[in-house]
Formats: structure tokens, sequence, C-alpha cells
């Protein structure tokens, strides 16, 4: 009875195997890959315990990826593995591979989801700020205008202390370099807007402009500062001049001052200006003075439309690789802020693809600082300052196109995938937005089934209607490797990652 | 149901009379809001187009047209300058009268519509720049052309020197009385583009109208040029030169920039045109 039993048991499992077709949405890897790389990942951990990471920094380099929430990383992160040829959910970008991880909470002085000028403020002098204010504490008054309760209440930078204690410095970035970003490593204000002054519409207004103070900037990082690239032209120059790349557009400084012959003037011997590629490539970093870099008269291209660009512009890789290569000639280290500035434009479009390619650009640039430096001595950061409202929903299947529609795993193994359906019977995307342009109506939701949704302009459907996306208030990750980078733990105010890099330095 | 327009159906369509409504009408009608799914076709809803012409921008592509949009240009139009009488008539309301300049070369175009606004359009091999001006505002708002793209607007920079699409001319029938008068200089055109009734009196020559007038439920517009150049005059007003100590405005900021009065402005009439929005391709 008992052998019956058993034989009815085993038949029944052969018979359901034999009836299991391989399914046809499946991962590339074997159970094998698996364990094996879980092994790996324990024991790349316990070879951390015994590596020198609790030693200083000689250097510091910290990416910036503006609006990188979670949600675009992973999104990023799997369009790059398709892009190989990958169905792409197991591909990492660069910064992932980082040992130390942890939560960023973004919030700031009296935001619950913050603009770019307190994260930045935060991330750089560890002070949590006001709305729209850079490098300033949280009792400066909105448009205050007396230098002195301005430098009263400006808190020094990660850059500006790195400079002091005799380090180079450097700046980079696809946005303007006087945008709230990049602008929080330099300038104090409580105005992020005043990139240059005609927007400070006060008159006899004592604070200078954000433009101006990258020129003005302390003894110490005038002398530590030795390149500087983004976009942002027209901010300094005066009206009068014309844009060298487009002659239609001009600088708009009212004071008449050439922000970029001071610079070459006043930064000493080989100080240099480059505005297009080709001058950019041209540059020695071996033998260079400090360097100004401005490729667009606003920001730079969208990596997307860069090969675009009328007089060509370096990528965001090749803008790091020169600033490290410049700043790796300083025998007594360095710190460099990167950022990738157009994540966060794009997504305020609702246009994801352009958001992900520039994540994407990002994250090389951070494999190019990962090869060029060495763990033992340089900590690289890699963080967001805030969210957007974009997300990754339904339960597309293994390798679905990302910038697709949703298609899920097949229910009968051996039949195709098919879209998946909404209430209304309509295909919808995986990606999308909370809220922002992407929104198509109060009626029924469009057909997209013959839509492409992966060509690099498509919007993707937004929740309610805004004219432009929104931040979102949701924490971002922070990654690390290198000196101190075990300090980026767990979950943390975006304010004490200034604590981990002066840690890392020891100052 | 249809997602948005077709982009096919969007250079030339209701242009005239959109632009024109947008242009007079400081609160558009509440449908001019509505779903985008549920939006008639230009031709009966003139507002959703507004600010289109003779800009003639719209609609999300594919980069395979962004590509063709500059690679496969038809003959250059010839360099002029023009000004327009454009009349506009709502219904219900009294006709409006306005003063319009164009000045159009290879590179350049402009459209200064009355004394409130211009649009500064320039052609690059990164693509076609917009720096719009507002004049009561003292603002100008650049528009660069990875930032059209990334808002979901293409760009016909053919049409924004024509007015009508030429493509759309032969869907027009000649005018009788016409045929006899300049033939191959000057066409007498009538019939229906995508919903609007449409008489044109075309200069081959200079490949504008002499004479357009468009129809639709929505008003009627009549452009009747008054001037022809091959430069602008100098008596005629300089957008650029007026807009010199304007403050200027990226639209890539927007979205930091929410409680800017201006930006917001600035937004609701992007919202107007069918910019920063979806559109099906």
């Amino acid at each position: 009875m008992m052998k019956l039993h058993l034989l009815a048991i085993t038949s029944a499992l052969a018979l359901a195997q034999a009836q299991a077709a391989e399914p046809v949405i499946k991962g590339p890897e074997s159970v094998a890959d698996w364990f094996s790389g879980g092994q790996a990942f324990i024991s790349a951990g316990k070879a951390l315990q015994a590596s020198t990471v609790a030693r200083r920094a000689k250097n510091v380099i910290i990416f910036v990826g503006d609006g990188m929430g979670i949600s675009t990383q992973t999104a990023a992160r799997i369009l790059e593995g398709q892009q190989k040829g990958r169905p792409g959910e197991e591909n990492r970008l660069s910064f992932e591979t980082l040992p130390y991880a942890a939560l960023s909470k973004t919030y700031s002085w009296d935001q619950q989801t913050s603009d770019s000028a307190p994260t930045a403020t935060a991330l750089f002098t560890g002070y949590k700020a006001r709305e729209g204010m850079l490098s300033v504490d949280h009792t400066t008054a909105r448009s205050e205008c007396d230098a002195a309760k301005v430098a009263a209440r400006s808190v020094p930078s990660i850059l500006e202390l790195a400079a002091a204690n005799g380090r180079a410095t450097g700046v980079v970035t696809t946005a303007r370099l006087t945008h709230a970003t990049p602008g929080a490593t330099y300038a104090h204000t409580p105005m992020r807007d005043w990139e240059d002054d005609s927007n400070i519409k006060i008159p006899g207004c004592g604070t200078k402009d954000i433009a101006r103070q990258l020129i003005e900037v302390s003894p110490a990082v005038r002398n530590s500062l030795k390149i500087a690239l983004g976009g942002g032209r027209t901010n300094f120059l005066p009206k009068a001049e014309a844009d060298p790349e487009y002659p239609g557009t001009k600088g708009r400084r009212n004071d008449g001052r050439n922000l970029v012959g001071e610079w070459v003037s006043g930064r000493g011997a080989g100080a240099a200006y480059v505005w297009n590629k080709a001058q950019f490539d041209a540059i020695n970093p071996a033998t260079s003075g400090p360097v100004l870099g401005l490729f667009e008269p606003s920001h730079m291209q969208y990596e997307a439309d860069r090969a675009r660009d009328v007089a060509g512009e370096p990528s965001l890789t090749e803008m790091t690789e020169k600033a490290i290569q410049v700043l790796q000639r300083s025998q007594t280290g360095y710190f460099l802020h990167v950022e990738g500035g157009r994540i966060d434009h794009a997504h305020h479009a609702g246009n994801a693809r352009r958001a992900l390619e520039d994540t994407i650009e990002l994250s090389n640039a951070v494999r190019k600082a990962m090869a060029m430096t060495r763990e033992e001595d340089t900590l690289i950061i890699v963080t967001a300052d805030h969210s957007h409202t974009f997300t990754m929903a339904g339960y597309p299947h293994r390798g679905n196109p990302i910038l697709g529609l949703v298609r899920d795993v097949p229910d009968v193994d051996g039949e195709a995938s098919k879209l998946t359906l909404d209430s209304q019977g309509l295909p919808y995307t995986t990606l999308g937005y909370a809220n922002g342009p992407g929104h198509r109506g109060t009626g029924p939701r469009p057909d997209l089934s013959k839509v492409d949704t992966a060509a690099l302009s498509f919007l993707q459907e937004a929740t309610v209607p805004l004219v432009s996306e929104t931040h979102g208030g949701e924490d971002v990750g922070v990654w690390a490797r290198g000196p101190m980078a075990h300090l980026v733990r767990g979950s943390m105010e975006q304010h004490w990652i200034f604590h981990v890099m002066r840690e890392a330095f020891g100052f | 149901m249809a997602s948005a327009l077709p982009h096919s159906k969007w250079p030339g369509t209701g242009c005239a009379v959109a632009t024109a409504v947008l242009l007079w009408v400081a609160t558009p009608p509440t449908w001019a809001h509505g779903p985008v799914g549920a939006r008639p076709t230009p031709a009966t809803q003139p507002e959703h187009a507004a600010a289109m012409a003779p800009t003639a921008v719209q609609g999300a592509t594919h980069d395979a047209q962004h590509s063709a949009q500059h690679s496969a240009l038809p003959a250059a139009l010839p360099d002029l300058a023009a000004r327009f009488r454009v009349t506009l008539t709502l219904p219900g309301r009294a006709p409006q009268v306005q003063t319009w300049h164009l000045q159009r070369s290879a590179t350049l175009t402009v459209w200064r519509r009355g004394s409130a606004e211009a649009d500064i359009w320039r052609r690059d091999t990164s693509g076609i720049h917009l720096a719009r001006v507002l004049f009561d505002d003292r603002h100008v708002i650049d528009y660069r052309a990875g930032e059209l793209r990334a808002l979901g607007v293409d760009v016909d920079w053919q049409q924004l020197g024509t007015l009508v699409a030429e493509a759309d001319l032969p869907k027009l029938s000649p005018v009788a009385a016409a045929r006899a008068g300049q033939p191959g200089k000057v066409q007498k055109l009538r019939g229906t583009l995508s919903g609007e009734k449409v008489e044109l009196t075309w200069d081959a020559l200079a490949r504008l109208p002499l004479h357009l007038a468009r129809r639709s439920p929505g008003g009627r517009v009549v452009f009747e040029r008054t001037a022809l150049h091959t430069q602008a005059p100098a008596d005629w007003p300089s957008a650029e030169e007026q807009a010199a100590d304007f403050q200027r405005l990226d639209a890539a900021d927007f979205g930091d920039m929410d409680s800017h009065p201006l930006v917001r402005k600035a937004q609701a009439r992007d919202e107007r045109a069918g910019w920063r929005k979806p559109h099906a391709h």
C-alpha cells in the first residue's frame, strides 16, 4: 500500500514536470550564479572589515545626481543593462557596486520636499537651510541684501574647508556653474536665482551675484580652485558681449564686467578659459593653470542631445576625467564635486528617457573616477539631492523594455507575454509620474498600443496635471567607497554627508 | 479613442485663428484646457493650437522625425521682412486688429505680434531655439533646442516663416477668377484645411500669403500683408534690441520656479499652446 502511494506521488510529480514547459520569460542566470553571487557579496563584505577605510582621505569626490531618486536609479540601471542587450534588472550602475550605502533624508529647514538649494547646502555645509538659499544658515532673511548680514550667516562649505586646509578643489556640472548645487560649494546667497547681477532687482543690493562670487572667492579658494567646468556662460559675460557659440545670444551682466576675462587675468600663470570641445581637449592637465570651462550660455546639453551641439561639448565623464587629472597634480590632495545636473530638468519636463540617459552618464563618470583613483586614499560619495515623482509600476516581466508598455509574465508557460491592461482595457507604461505635464486629461486614458513610448521625447503619463513635474520628498540613496566610507550607513540626515567628508579629510 | 492629435495633422491647422485667439483673449474658454484625449481636432478647437501659428510648433516626435526635420528641409525660403494687418473676429465680439511683423532668413525667423510679444526663432546644427519676448513683463524666456524636444515640442522651420504649410497648398482649389491673373506668381486658393475654411492669396515668389483668411467655429482671422521688403526697414521695431535689457529666464529652470509669477504665466501659455503636453506620434 505504501509502495503504491509513493509510486502515485512519484508519477504525479513526473507528469507535472512533463507538462511544465520552460517559462518563456526568464533571467539569464542559473541558480549557481545566484549562490556564487551571494557568496561573493559576503566575501567582499568580510574583506571590508580588514580594509583601510578608517584612515584619512587624501582626496574626496562627491557626485550628485540632481533629482536622481531611487526609482530613477533603478530604471537607469535596467535601461543601461538593456542597452547592452541584457534583460537589465541584473545590471548594476557603477556606483551601485560601491561597498557602503545609506538612505538620505532630504527635507530642509522649511521644506518637506526640498528644492536643490537647501539640499546642496546640507550636503556641502552640514546645515539645513531654507528654500532657495545657498550656504547660509536658516536665520538668513529671504532676499537679504545686507552683505554683512549674509557674511555673518554664511556657513563654510566642504570646498572652502578643503581649500583652507591646503587641498586643491574643483567643480564640475552639466548645469550652469552658478546653479544651485554647484553654486553652494563656493557661493553664499539668500537667493539661488541671483546667478548674475541682472537677476538682482533690488536697487543697491549689497549681496554679490553667484557668478561674481565664483570670481571673488576667498584667497584660499582662489588658490585652490583649479578647475570649474559646466554651463552658464552668459552669467559671466557683459550684456554687450555676444556669445561665441550662439552670436544671437548676449551676456547678461549689467555691471559690464567680463568675469571670464577676470578669471584668466586673475588666476595666475596659465589660467585658461575654454568654451568648446576642441579647446577642452587641448587642455594639457599636466601643465594647465586654473581652468574655467563654460560650454553653453545656460545649462549644457542633455546627454541625449550632446552630439548635436554646435561647437561640441565634453561629456560629464570627460569633464570628470579632466578634472581629476588636473587635481591629481596636488600633492596635498583635492576635493571635487561633480553634478549630473540635467536629470532633474528632464524629469521636470516629464521626459523619462532623457533623465535616464543622463543618469547613465553620471554612472559613467563615477566609473571613470573609480578607475582613476585608489580606494585607499580617495573617498568617493555618490548621492542625489532630492527625488522626483517618478514611478515604476505594474508587473512587467523580466527583461520587459523599461521604457515600454507593461507586459506581464504569461499565465501559461510557453505563451507569449501580452500587454497588461488597465480597468479600461488600455495598456500602460512601466514608467510614469505622480504629477507633471504627462497628464492626459480627465477622460479615458490614451491608447498607447501604437505609440513608441521609448522615443526620446515621449512624455510619460502623469496622474496630477502640472505644467512642470515636481520634486519628490522621499529619501534618496547614498553610496560610498574609500576612507571613512563606512560612516555612510543606515538612515542618514542629508547634512550628515558633509560630516562624513569632513571626517574623512580630518579637519 | 485617440490619445492625442496625430502629429501629421498639426502643421498648418487652425493655427492662425488659434494664435489670434490666444493673443486677444486673456482668458481662453475653459474647454481649451479640456482633456487631451477628448480634444476635438484643431479646426474645431483653435484654442488648443493657440500660439502654434504662425509658429507651427507642437507635438513630441521621434528622433527620426527630428533628424528628418533638419536634414530634409525644402528649398530655402527667400529672406524677407513683411508686415501684416491681422484681424480677429470672435463670435459675439467686435473685431480686433493688430500689426504683426515677420523677419525671415535661413537661420532666423522673428514674429512680432502687436506690441505684447515676439518670438525669435533661431536655427543651427543643434536644432531650433526660441527666445520668447514678453514686452509688458520685460522678460525673455529662452527655450533651447534640447529643452523644446524634452517638452514635447517639435518645430517645423519652414512653416514658421510661411503662415501656411506649403504642403497644404495642393489641398486647396484655385479660384477661377485668379487663373488668368498672374499664373505662377500669385494664386488665389480656397478650401478647407483641417476643418477650417481657408481663403488664401498665395505669393509664390515670396512664398508667403498676400491674404489669408481662416474661419472656424472659434472665430475668424484675416492676415493682410501690407508691406514686403527684402530686409526689415530701419524704422521697424526690433524685438531683439528692445529686449536687450530684459530679464532672461531659461525654460529648463521652470520646474524649480513654480512660485515665480511670470513662470506661472509662461507655463500656462505653453500649456495652452499644447506644449508641455504629450502627443501621440
